[in-house]
């Protein structure tokens, strides 16, 4: 009878899901309520790790409870720690979760709401969730190692270097896209600069008190640290209304990137304590509570999603970025789908706390179920504004016009109508000058928030809400700007250290400030460039971000598709196979159109020959023509960039093929590096509770 | 190419977020008003109080609030014999060791 009833109970979750996918997925010509999409995503979510994840873990894994994980062997009170499940699927969640999930469905979302809904859904328990479980799983079996590691040791020296060349290369665009993103949300923004410049002293205050003045009091510094947060969204309000103050903090682009870099730089030389740790105490809190705030929010208010279900830019001509639905929507939202960099987190660090194998479900599958209702949670904001008012934050001025009056007249004659009154009412209301062309998806989001947020909780404070949310985008944006750069410098310093040990050093100063300017100077270059850009560097900068990173999930896949077939369980490697497969052709073809399109807004090669017959010909304005050739010379480097990551690519996938046909072959392989099996103590004192 | 993957991924993964291990109350469930009210009130308002220890336990140890009291119990269990580190030693080594390597994702 109970079973029956549990049956029946999943019977109707299902049945439920089925009717909001449904009901989305069919919706034209009229709003509908983003409850729907909590519904579909909940529902999908329940249904998946109940019986996906479970049958994974189950049959395909086996995962083995009575069996001693590396944090309960290899226990040293410091790094391997078994920890309570909750704990670490906090810590797991914490890491995991970035700016990524809020930037792509927001830039995804000049299709409609519909392709990146169901990519983030399904992309989700299909894939992204099974790469992050299973590559869990594997390092928990090898004693936490990474996926560089397991790559090297399953595969051979090939996927082992791929794997770091990968995690380098996405390290330098990551950082360049989101610094890009920073700017364009502060740019002629005095309130937003103010707010972000005081983020830095904040946390070198919360840094100093934790370190010297009451020494460990983690809790303490951080509810100042919040306390002075909040405080500073309020002050840059008051700065913006004080004439003399704000010229003080309105830049242009340009200038503001440069101090980026110059804070990358800073925050990679400095000492952790001072501004890192703090920091990232003080965005993990913002990026948590903001995150609850906005799903409170949403349940309650339910708004109207008014973007259409899919939008004639389904055809390659969108304003935001360049190229058809297929493959875009599927570079374009790498995180909250499957991202690669999860991997990193997934090996290495959070096996190293895990208590007990049967809790990989939980964090592993659990933990990107979660990260991908956040991404479902953006495009919600995104989708709620006017499509009209979305696509005039989003457009770059080289596409839809640099005057406001010939902007809303382009937006208007895609269908999307928009008025100059109601972008000045918007800008006003938020406390900005102006919203146009704020391209990278920080202040459409913002605005979305604010309005969603504003509705929930009072009207009357729209300016601050806005503010709150870039705020909050910012600083952890900040965040992973800042430990990205030094994870880029320990990386320089380990290569460069195999040809100069000296250089190894990572306390040796001229080795650090080298190694740092060179790390800064790399995303610093692409970040320069997608700011003069007219076109808007997001156009350019996001679509290689997403090739690299889903060129490291597809590493991942290979590594695990792997050690299936090594493992026996050839009839289950369809699991991370198929996902693979399916991100090898998204990522081919994404990087094949990149590389050898015709059309200007999308191939590399043809926009850099447009570019320069256009120069040649005396055709370009004086402004446009003094940066061409820096920008001609960087569409050549970016096709070739794209180029090496793909060949990469196939270079992984023929190994691993090259593996596994010898295995199935009957010809030796690199022999699995499982470790062997050691019953857990642990397991019998929870059985006796 | 070995030596740098040994490097690196001993660098990488050093992550410390330094917990006491296993032991972690589970919150329980509020109780239903079958006795009398009086006592239903009281039992409910203990069960509240202890689940928001849970919560904030939870909530020190997600933040290494409560670190140095997890180490200087793992050093009573496993170091007898040395006198274990100050709070704001112990605090800089802690936080030098968190922050060595791929921390934060995208």
């Amino acid at each position: 009878m109970n079973k029956l009833l549990k049956n029946a109970v999943w019977i109707l979750v299902a049945a439920l899901g089925a009717a909001a996918v449904g009901g989305i997925a069919l919706n034209r010509g009229e709003n509908i309520n983003s409850l729907w999409f909590v519904t579909a995503a909940l529902c999908v979510y329940a249904i998946a790790y109940r019986f996906y994840a479970a049958w994974i873990a189950a049959t395909v894994l086996v995962v083995d409870e009575t069996r001693a994980t590396p944090a309960e062997r290899l226990d040293n009170g410091r790094d391997f720690v078994p920890t309570n499940k909750w704990i670490v699927f906090g810590h797991h969640f914490a890491a995991i979760a970035g700016p990524g999930p809020l930037v792509g469905p927001t830039l995804a979302a000049q299709f409609g709401y519909l392709p990146g809904t169901l990519w983030i859904l399904f992309g989700a328990v299909l894939g992204g969730c099974v790469q992050d479980m299973v590559t869990l799983f594997l390092s928990t079996r090898r004693d936490a190692k990474s996926l560089g590691q397991m790559a090297r040791d399953e595969l051979g020296a090939l996927g082992g270097t791929a794997a770091l060349i990968g995690t380098f290369a996405i390290m330098i665009i990551l950082i360049a896209v989101l610094g890009l993103v920073v700017v364009n949300a502060m740019k002629h923004s005095p309130w937003a600069t103010a707010t972000v410049s005081a983020t830095i002293p904040i946390a070198m205050i919360v840094g100093l008190y934790m370190r010297s003045f009451r020494p460990g009091q983690v809790l303490e510094a951080s509810a100042l640290g919040v306390g002075l947060l909040l405080l500073s969204v309020v002050g840059g309000g008051w700065v913006d209304h004080n004439d003399t103050l704000r010229v003080w903090f309105d830049y242009e682009g340009l200038t503001l990137a440069w101090w980026v870099m110059a804070y990358g730089f800073a925050a990679a030389i400095l000492p952790v304590w001072l501004l890192l740790a703090p920091r990232d105490y003080l965005s993990t809190y913002m990026k948590l509570g903001t995150i609850t705030l906005l799903a409170v929010a949403i349940i309650m208010l339910q708004p109207e999603v008014k973007m259409p279900a899919l939008t004639q830019f389904i055809d390659g001509t969108g304003p935001i970025f360049g190229g058809k639905l297929f493959p875009f929507v599927f570079i374009t939202i790498a995180c909250g789908a499957i991202s690669g960099f999860h991997a990193l987190i997934a090996s290495g660090t959070t096996p190293k706390l895990l208590s007990n194998e049967r809790d990989i479900r939980m964090i592993g599958y659990g933990g990107m179920l979660l990260e991908s209702f956040v991404a479902i949670m953006a495009m919600i904001a995104a989708t709620v504004l006017d499509p009209g008012v979305f696509f005039a934050i989003n457009s770059p001025a080289g596409v839809a016009g640099k005057e406001a009056i010939e902007a809303v007249a382009t937006i208007s004659s895609w269908g999307f109508p928009v008025t100059v009154e109601q972008m000045q009412l918007l800008a006003k209301q938020m406390g900005e000058a102006t919203l146009f062309a704020r391209t990278g998806g920080a202040p459409s989001l913002a605005v979305g928030m604010a309005s969603i947020f504003g509705s929930a909780f009072g009207e009357s404070m729209l300016a601050l809400w806005y503010h709150f949310a870039i705020m909050f985008e910012a600083i952890f944006i900040l965040t992973t700007l800042d430990a990205g750069t030094r994870v880029g410098r320990f990386m320089l310093q380990d290569m460069l250290g195999n040809i100069w040990p000296k250089l190894g050093e990572t306390s040796w100063m001229p080795s650090v400030v080298l190694t740092s300017s060179l790390v800064v100077a790399g995303w610093g270059y692409f970040l320069y460039i997608g700011v003069i850009d007219p076109n808007g560097g997001v156009n350019i900068l996001w679509p290689l971000f997403g090739i690299a990173n889903q060129m490291l999930a597809a590493i991942a896949l290979c590594v695990a598709t792997g050690i299936l077939v090594k493992s026996d369980k050839l009839k289950y490697a369809w699991v991370t196979g198929l996902p693979l497969v399916w991100l090898v052709t998204v990522t081919s073809t994404a990087a094949w159109e990149k590389i050898a399109s015709d059309n200007i807004r999308i191939g590399f090669f043809s926009a850099a020959d447009d570019l320069a017959d256009k120069l040649a010909a005396g055709a370009l304005s004086a402004e446009k023509a003094a940066v061409a050739p820096q920008l001609i010379f960087n569409l050549h480097l970016d096709g070739w960039l794209t180029l090496f990551f793909v060949t990469l690519l196939w270079l992984i996938v023929f190994d691993m093929l090259r593996v596994c046909s010898r295995y199935l072959a009957g010809k030796p392989v690199l022999p699995l590096a499982e470790s062997p099996h050691s019953p857990s103590r642990l397991v019998e004192d929870w059985v006796r509770d | 190419m070995k030596k740098i993957w040994g490097e690196i991924t001993s660098r990488f993964a050093n992550m410390d977020w330094r917990c006491c291990g296993g032991e972690f109350i589970r919150p329980g469930r509020l109780k239903s008003p079958l006795q009398n009210l009086s006592k239903f009130r009281a039992a409910n308002f203990d069960q509240t109080l202890s689940n928001f220890k849970v919560f904030w336990q939870g909530v020190r140890r997600l933040s290494g609030d409560d670190a140095y009291e997890c180490y200087l119990k793992h050093h009573a269990e496993h170091h007898q014999d040395d006198t274990p580190l100050s709070k704001a030693v112990f605090f800089k080594q802690w936080q030098d060791e968190k922050w060595n390597g791929i921390k934060r994702c995208c």
